[in-house]
């Protein structure tokens, strides 16, 4: 058996705020295993960022992580002090943030910021690291980098402040990578590109990635896991085949049907009914019985755990077995 | 009868490149966009894609005149505004908005979203009263997925969808008649976007709304917009109807994009031809010579790399500009 380079188990990150505790993350499991890439998708305001901040302990004042494992290399890094944290990142986790311009500092040029990430953590002199700088950027596709590298953030079109950004995460030779939505800026060829070089390191010393994205092309072309999120809870765990060919929560069956295609031509697009609720007040019971059409009474008072109901595939979800039903009959329908 | 709500003309916006220890100099220039002509009629939806750092951006921030163009023309309803100053433009910004990029960098860190939303309102005097402000702010966060009780928090305390979302609150509070949005769905999931598109949607049906809408989406793109135009280092490359241009591009480049697009489908995807385009993303510093795309052309003929091809009309509603084309 593979062991895992982290393994996630029960993560719970609150938020006290003045008008009551966010409940972010409110149990999240899963495992990272060298070389390979982990996909976390779900709706916006789920829990996906938040359970990456958790990971590299970067939350606000306000947050905390009050239950739960992230274990690193045999280490649970919600109990090391912070320098031990400091460590760790950049350095051995790395993460590219969503919005470019949180990571990145507009009064230094690009070329800076990316020196003084390799200078901090690797033996090299200011001059080598400029040169690695310029390669990198090379690397994520900036054309002419010996120019672009004297560059500040807002002189660059938004996809290239989010390649120096990758870049930048990319330094140092992580052997987990973060990308939280690292592609939604850029186009597909560049998105293939910067997916093709992520994959090359991965290939050549094994760097595992967590991939965040709701981009559920990426997912079916890079991922070898999947953790689909709602409200705060893990609630679908398999591998990228599965959960494509045979989804088994009753969320991820509606979000696969939402997705606009290229080759289907579509009037309006399909939304899971109700809105993404109140991370002040969850509903009880199952969080997703709102708007779920396979719910029933259960569903409303108690709260089903993340189970394995096939060999490796874990489903939090009572009556899983509808959608099973509600499968075949859609098969059915198209022929 | 169409009616022409924005004509862009011959628009060109250059930026310089400068390099030097403490004294900067000039080196070069960046055509970020060079001689760029549409028009989006009213009611109706406009899409720009192309590469990242091929102009889209600069694009939508000279049309509205948060930068000033280098040369061109920008027609609102009739009227040039390209050399407008301050005080003349103000009646067009209340009727022109932008969802930018990157939400973060565009929403005031120290400013509560409920002044966020509720300050174009007042200073467009859409709203009469503080209160008024706010009770319709309170009904654009329900439109948009979020919550009354949002409106007292700050930007950093929202998750990324969460503050695009913010962002797209903002623009339609004062029913801009004209909307650019710059990927304003990036950072959402697909039923969140499902949601906000079918907003746009139901804005352009009810009030007649125009966009001019930028993706590297094309699914999107192809979904909302009724015309395109396929931008490349600062040229539009081909432009016509959005269904036409997808079912048969015409431009190499637009042919090379379009089959790009991965396909939510695993089966599907992981056995489909693409065309991977060959040879390294050029530079909008140091543009080819001829036309700019002959170096990963697969139908480069000798003409490509001395003369850049006209653009023009080769059809009712398309125009390309590619050599190859008759
Ligand atoms: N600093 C904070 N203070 C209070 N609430 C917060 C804070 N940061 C995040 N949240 C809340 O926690 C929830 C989860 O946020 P998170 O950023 O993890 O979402 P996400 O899944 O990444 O969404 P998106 O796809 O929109 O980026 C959201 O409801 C958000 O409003
Ligand atoms: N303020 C500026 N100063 C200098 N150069 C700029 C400035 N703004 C944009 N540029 C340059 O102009 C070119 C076009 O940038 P633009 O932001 O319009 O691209 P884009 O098509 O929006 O790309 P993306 O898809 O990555 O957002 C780029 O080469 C960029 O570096
Ligand atoms: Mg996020
Ligand atoms: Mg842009």
């Amino acid at each position: 058996m593979k062991e895992p380079i982290l393994s996630v188990r029960n993560l719970r990150t609150y938020f006290y705020t003045e008008d009551g505790i966010v409940k972010a993350v409110d149990g999240v499991d899963f495992d990272v295993f060298q070389g390979e890439t982990l996909g976390i998708v779900g709706e916006s305001g789920c829990g996906k960022s938040v359970t990456s901040l958790s990971i590299l302990r970067i939350l606000d004042e306000k947050g905390r992580i009050v239950e739960g494992s992230i274990v690193f290399d045999n280490v649970d890094l919600t109990k090391i002090s912070e320098e031990s944290m400091r460590k760790i990142r950049g350095k051995d986790i790395a993460m590219i943030f969503q919005e470019p311009m949180v990571a990145l500092n507009p009064v230094f040029t690009i070329g800076e910021q990316i020196v003084e990430a390799i200078v901090l953590h690797q033996k090299v002199d200011e001059t080598t690291a400029k040169k690695m700088a310029v390669d990198l950027l090379r690397k994520v596709g900036i054309p002419e980098p010996e120019k672009r590298v004297d560059e500040y953030p807002h002189e660059l079109s938004g996809g290239m402040r989010q390649r120096a950004m990758i870049a930048m995460a990319l330094s140092c030779k992580p052997k987990i990578l973060i990308a939280d939505e690292p592609t939604t800026a850029l186009d597909v060829t560049i998105q293939a590109q910067i997916m093709e070089l992520m994959k090359q390191l991965q290939r050549e010393y094994g760097m595992a990635i967590i991939l965040i994205t709701h981009d559920m092309g990426v997912i079916a072309e890079n991922a070898d896991r999947v953790v689909v999120m709602y409200a705060g809870k893990a609630v679908e765990y398999t591998d990228v085949k599965t959960l494509f060919n045979d989804p088994k929560h009753p969320y991820t069956w509606g979000l696969l049907h939402a997705i606009p295609r290229l080759d289907i031509e579509q009037t309006r697009l399909y939304n899971i009914p109700g809105i993404v609720p109140n991370p002040l007040k969850f509903p009880t019971g199952c969080k997703f019985h709102p708007r779920c059409e396979f719910a029933e009474e259960k569903c409303k008072s108690e709260e089903p755990e993340l189970k394995e109901v096939v060999n490796g595939h874990l489903v939090r979800c009572f009556f899983w077995e509808k959608v099973e039903q509600a499968k075949k009959k859609e098969a059915g329908d198209k022929q | 009868m169409t009616e022409i709500l924005l004509s862009v003309k011959n628009l060109k916006k250059y930026f310089p490149v400068k390099q030097g220890f403490l004294i900067k100099r000039t080196v070069a220039e960046i055509k970020a966009v060079d001689d760029v002509s549409f028009d989006i009629e009213k009611g109706k939806t406009f899409a720009l894609v192309g590469e990242s750092g091929c102009g889209k951006t600069t694009v939508a921030r000279t049309v509205l005149k948060l930068t000033n163009p280098t040369e061109g023309q920008i027609f609102f309803e009739n009227t040039d505004i390209s050399k407008f100053g301050y005080s003349e433009l103000l009646p067009f910004r209340r009727k022109m908005q932008i969802v930018f990029q990157d939400p973060m960098s565009s929403l005031n860190p120290r400013m509560t979203i409920g002044q966020i939303v509720t300050e174009p309102m007042i200073f467009h005097k859409v709203a009469r009263t503080k209160q008024e402000a706010y009770d319709r702010a309170k009904s654009l966060m329900e439109m948009v997925g979020l919550k009354a009780f949002h409106l007292d928090r700050y930007p950093h305390q929202f998750s990324g969808g969460q503050r695009q979302r913010i962002a797209i609150a903002r623009a339609i509070a004062i029913e801009p008649e004209f909307l650019i949005l710059d990927e304003p769905t990036s950072s959402l999931d697909v039923s969140v976007q499902a949601q906000i598109i079918n907003l746009f949607l139901d804005f352009q049906e009810r009030f007649r709304f125009s966009y001019l809408f930028i993706s590297h989406n094309l699914g999107l793109v192809r979904f909302i917009s009724h015309t395109v135009g396929i931008m490349y280092l600062g040229k539009i490359v081909e432009l016509g109807e959005t269904d036409e241009v997808f079912e048969e591009p015409l431009h190499p480049y637009s042919m090379a994009l379009l089959s790009a697009t991965p396909i939510p489908d695993p089966k599907v995807e992981r056995s489909r031809q693409r065309i991977i385009l060959k040879g390294g993303v050029p530079s909008p510093i140091s543009r080819p010579s001829g036309c700019f795309f002959n170096p990963r052309c697969p139908y480069k003929m000798e003409i490509c790399e001395k003369v850049y091809p006209e653009f023009r009309k080769v059809s009712e509603n398309r125009w390309v500009a590619c050599h190859l084309v008759k």
